[in-house]
């Protein structure tokens, strides 16, 4: 009687652990996530100074600036991991695209603001980047709590769902750093 | 410091016999401890005073600060203090007692001689230490070796005082003389002990403590790494730091587990000899090995290394033959903690309790003394139980001046649980 009081009071307190490292698990993603929204934010205004100031100096690269700004519209309003990763591909295309184009620019390229924006864009890069590593590797602990047996029972009961891993084209990520 | 304070326990114990001796050692072994933690509790702020770090703002150290900032990001720590030792020897350390209260601080060597990825690795070195809180590891593992050396002392220091203690002056009984050698057969007990836990179980506690904190510190390579994502740079740091003749001198040896690379301590001596077998950090050459095989994606093995092993197993042996010695011994009635023979007999009693509270006067004493030990006399000393009654009384009356320390084995062991035991001949006439 004992025994198995015993028994069912460490399996009780086995599930409220576990029941908590998956809650915990969760609230980590969520703040990986919202740590990547941070760094992203960072980088989306930065981009936004970059265009207004090339605008200032090679304004008639028109579609080259629109470009960059309907595809940072479009990463700014992306709500899923995924569609946050394409749309950053997408604007990373462009952002590589009007680098290069301010190349013929002799007066943007030895602009000081010009040259700040470069080096704080890049450091942005390397914040995202690293957001992003957290933010897989939390993702990756917290499927595999939630898939595994027995914690998958805990998971069920709090109806856990896999998330999404954050995963950039690597060709396209590395467009605009070739530039700096 | 309070190691000196141990000592001095230990002298005591010596000096005042092995009761008050014990007391004494418990009394500043709970000092110690209270030191210990608010030690480790204040840690960042004694590390920083020792050390002569500099805590440093984001507009001072720039580049400093973003590297710390992103590997903050890439490990989800909270952002830790950033300080600077003007110090050329190449090196870095981090401190504090949770991630919310870290420190992580700088030699200026490091900051000149190494390029900025490389930096990054060590602060993500840095960084690891936090994450894996290995100052709460080193810490309690460190108290658990002092804990332990000092029950080791502690056992010497009393078998010493119990079998060099005056024996009572004058004739003895031979229950006194039964006593007295119960007392001597003890004290060796307590040696015996004392020196077997002190020969095997400190020491190898002690190498044990020294495989953790180079355990925490190969896997502090490892977590940093999986922070930056960049095995090569953190390597060819501990390369320069491995290369570089500027040693890093501390005063302190105790924090010496906190540093990336061993330093030396001022003064040369046992600090700069020790053995591998003892050193708080791993081989440098290996530490890269294993940097590298994780680069190459090999999975790598940080168990306790063959030695530690085989000392921890001797240790435990110790342990292990301590409790077979102490536990017959106990049976067998050499009675070596020298409790429930005499005292636990009488403490029961709670007539005896009655009679020395009101004391005072000769008549209430020997009422309760009557009262209490009519019963156990009869049933235990017969031989005394007839000259009971006049032995107590004329003792009492002949000895008050001397404490009852030299009375019959009744009272010197009555007194002993009675009153709390304060003064040598007490000490002693407790056992006899």
């Amino acid at each position: 009687m004992i025994i198995a009081g015993i028994i069912i009071l460490l399996l009780l307190i086995y599930s409220v652990i576990q029941y908590n490292a998956i809650v915990q698990a969760k609230v980590r993603v969520d703040s990986a996530w919202s740590q990547i929204d941070v760094q992203l934010q960072r980088r989306m205004d930065l981009i936004g100074n970059l265009v207004e100031t090339v605008k200032g100096y090679a304004n008639h690269e028109k579609s080259t600036l629109e470009a960059v700004v309907n595809a940072r519209a479009k990463a700014i309003s992306s709500t899923s991991p995924a569609e946050s990763a394409g749309n950053q591909n997408i604007l990373n295309q462009a952002l590589g695209k009007l680098l290069m184009v301010s190349e013929a620019y002799p007066d943007l390229k030895a602009s000081d603001s010009f040259l700040n924006l470069q080096s704080e864009l890049s450091n942005s890069e390397g914040r995202v980047a690293y957001a992003r590593n957290y933010y897989n590797e939390s993702v990756q602990i917290y499927n595999t709590k939630i898939t595994s047996f027995p914690t998958n029972l805990y998971a069920k009961m709090q109806k856990a769902a896999e998330r999404e891993f954050f995963i950039p084209d690597e060709a396209a990520r590395t467009v605009p750093k070739v530039q700096f | 410091m309070y190691a000196i304070m141990l000592q001095l326990g230990y002298i005591v114990a010596l000096i005042a016999g092995y009761q008050v001796g014990l007391g004494a050692i418990i009394f500043v072994s709970v000092i110690a401890l209270i030191i210990d933690a608010y030690s480790y509790w204040q840690c960042d702020k004694i590390v920083v005073r020792i050390t002569g770090a500099q805590v440093v703002s984001p507009s001072e150290a720039p580049e400093l600060h973003n590297i710390v900032e992103e590997l903050c990001i890439a490990s989800g720590l909270p952002k830790p203090k950033i300080a600077i030792v003007d110090d050329p020897s190449l090196n870095a350390f981090a401190t504090g007692r949770d991630p919310h209260h870290a420190l992580v601080a700088v030699n200026t060597g490091l900051m000149e001689e190494l390029d900025k990825e490389e930096l990054r690795g060590v602060l993500a070195h840095e960084l690891a230490h936090i994450y894996n809180r290995d100052i709460f590891v080193n810490s309690v593992a460190a108290v658990c070796v002092r804990i332990v050396s000092a029950i080791a002392n502690g056992f010497i220091f009393a078998g010493i005082a119990a079998l060099t203690a005056p024996s009572a002056p004058g004739r003895k009984t031979k229950e006194q003389q039964d006593a007295e050698n119960s007392q001597r057969a003890m004290g060796l007990g307590l040696l015996l002990i004392g020196a077997l836990l002190a020969i095997t179980f400190v020491p190898a506690l002690a190498v044990l403590q020294f495989a953790i904190s180079r355990t925490r510190e190969s896997m502090a390579d490892l977590t940093g790494v999986k922070f930056t994502k960049d095995p090569e740079a953190l390597a060819s740091a501990l390369r320069k730091i491995t290369g570089s003749n500027v040693p890093t001198y501390t005063r302190a040896g105790g924090t010496a587990h906190m540093w990336i690379a061993k330093p030396r301590f001022i003064g040369g001596g046992l600090g700069n000899w020790m053995s591998s077998l003892t050193s708080s950090h791993p081989d440098p050459v290996e530490r890269i090995a294993t940097i590298d095989a994780v680069a190459r994606g090999q999975s790598v093995d940080l168990a306790l290394s063959k030695q530690t092993q085989s000392s921890a197993t001797i240790g435990f042996a110790g342990l292990l033959a301590t409790v077979l010695v102490v536990v017959p011994g106990y049976w067998v009635g050499t009675n070596p903690l020298g409790i429930g023979d005499y005292s636990g007999g009488y403490s029961t009693d709670s007539g005896y309790d009655d009679g020395t509270g009101g004391g005072g006067s000769d008549g209430t004493y020997d009422d309760g003394y009557d009262d209490s030990y009519d019963g156990y006399y009869e049933e235990e000393v017969n031989p005394d139980a007839d000259g009971g009654l006049g032995d107590g009384s004329t003792s009492t009356e002949e000895e008050v001046p001397a404490d009852d320390a030299t009375g019959g084995i009744g009272e010197g062991s009555t007194d002993d649980s009675g009153d709390v035991v304060s003064e040598e001949p007490d000490a002693s006439g407790g056992i006899g």
